[in-house]
């Protein structure tokens, strides 16, 4: 049972994730801490979502047509080290593809996207059984704007946008338990937008903050698991000063996804298909709704 | 060892199917056949003035989302005579709920008081506003707003 246990720990890494609408470099707020008895970990996932769904700043949603069609695709690959048993490092960088169509046009861009250096630390430890007392992990990330922001896009249908144009930190705090075959995962961040300034415009971006919640269960302790998570995310407004003397104001966002995953493990190696969908719950607010599959492969290696 | 490079195969393959081709959660949704576009395109029912000049804008065709959409407009005084503004003149999209613009409106100049601008392109659905500027030495004097919704 507690080799079972440790080994739930690994599958829940990627359980919750939390992505932008597309306008905005459409970013996965994951955050890829290592809860098993590992001493490293790399991954690779790719992800393709359509949006489906756009949502005003009051709630009414409209449906995309045939002739409103957009795609993201979007290869990940990253690595996570345990050091000295409780702090840990990770880094993660990724290729973004996106298409619109239409029955007529149609353009897609592939490019780099964001990368993302991330820093862990447990500070609560499971040093002894407890049913109840989860572990805990605070954690510092820094996303690096390696891709190509709105700012910069110059294609005539902005296929070219693949991130978000902000150095972005984060902290976040990550409470992870596992009960017999089941296990839960909570996770609280909230991010900080450095001001920037791109070709006639800077933009402060104000904080970001989200929240999720996972559960899963491995059925009679089998290498199988599956989950269920829930995340909500509030994007602040931004501040737009030109050059030529406009400042302008947009509204900030909020998107509910609602995920559910498989993943199995063989030996070191975990697989897992996860759907993701944010056009099931109301509450949306001044975005584009997705659904989308991830599938992810990850590979540990043991103490 | 083919036993333990299976799941690896499978989940590759499964990756190479859902990456060929369109996404499987794409809209079946057929467009609206309504027509839309030409002087019925906005709700905006007021007039737009740039400073004392009135501007009488109107979309060449239904306005398509990821397109290139293009419009001529007129510019008249009070007197109803054609006129050209003292500064130049800049169209430009804006989305002002997500605080972000479209690629750069092309502005060609057919006759005095007459005006094409193409290269609109609406990047995603929801409401634009599409901004008439006059622009002196960098700075803009004047602004006219006219709302979109796709």
């Amino acid at each position: 049972m507690a080799y079972s246990s440790l080994k739930i720990f690994f599958l829940v890494a990627f359980s919750v994730n939390t992505y932008a609408a597309s306008c905005c470099g459409g970013g996965g707020g994951s955050s890829s801490v290592v809860t098993s008895e590992d001493r490293a970990k790399v991954y690779l996932s790719y992800r393709n979502a359509a949006y489906v769904y756009d949502v005003d700043t009051l709630g009414n949603a409209s449906k995309r047509t045939t002739d409103e069609e957009e795609v993201l695709e979007s290869m990940n690959i990253g690595g996570a080290y345990i050091f000295d048993n409780y702090f840990q490092l990770a880094m993660s960088t990724s290729v973004n593809k996106v298409t619109k169509r239409t029955s007529s046009k149609e353009e897609s861009t592939s490019d780099i996207s964001d990368s993302k250096i991330s820093i862990a630390y447990e500070f609560l430890q499971e040093k002894y059984y407890s049913r109840w007392k989860p572990r805990g992990f605070i954690y510092f990330s820094q996303l690096v704007p390696t891709g190509n922001s709105r700012y910069d896009a110059e294609k005539p249908l902005q296929t070219d946008i693949t991130g978000g144009g902000f150095h972005k930190s984060q902290v976040g705090l990550t409470l992870f338990k596992v009960i017999d075959n089941f296990d839960v995962t909570v996770d609280l961040n909230s991010a900080y937008y450095h001001s920037e300034s791109f070709n006639d415009v800077s933009v402060y971006r104000f904080p970001s903050t989200e929240f999720s919640i996972s559960a899963g269960v491995s059925p009679g302790y089998s290498p199988v698991r599956v989950g269920l998570s829930y995340s909500y995310k509030y994007d602040g407004h931004s501040e737009l000063e030109f050059t030529d003397g406009r400042i302008n104001h947009s509204k900030g966002s909020r998107v509910s996804t609602i995920g559910l995953g498989v993943n199995y493990l063989a030996g070191d190696i975990s697989y897992g298909v996860n759907y993701f969908d944010q056009t099931l719950l109301a509450g949306s607010r001044n975005s584009s709704l997705e659904k989308s599959l991830l599938l992810n492969i990850s590979k540990a290696f043991p103490l | 060892m083919f036993r333990s490079l299976t799941p690896i195969y499978f989940f590759l393959f499964l990756t190479l199917i859902v990456s060929c081709g369109d996404s499987p959660f794409l809209s079946n949704e057929e467009p609206s056949k309504a027509i839309s576009g030409v002087s019925g395109i906005s709700s905006y029912q007021g007039k737009l003035f740039l400073k004392d000049i009135e501007i009488i804008p109107r979309y060449t065709k239904k306005v398509e989302l990821y397109d290139s959409n293009s419009l001529n407009f007129i510019l008249i005084n009070g007197s109803g005579e054609l006129v050209d503004p003292e500064y130049s003149i800049k169209l430009m999209l804006w989305m002002p709920d997500h605080g972000h613009g479209s690629y750069p409106i092309v502005l060609t100049k057919i006759s005095k008081g007459v005006y094409s601008a193409s290269e609109i392109y609406f990047t995603m659905p929801g409401k634009w506003d599409l901004h008439f500027q006059l622009i002196d030495e960098g700075q803009i004097v004047a602004e006219e707003l006219w709302p979109i919704a796709l």
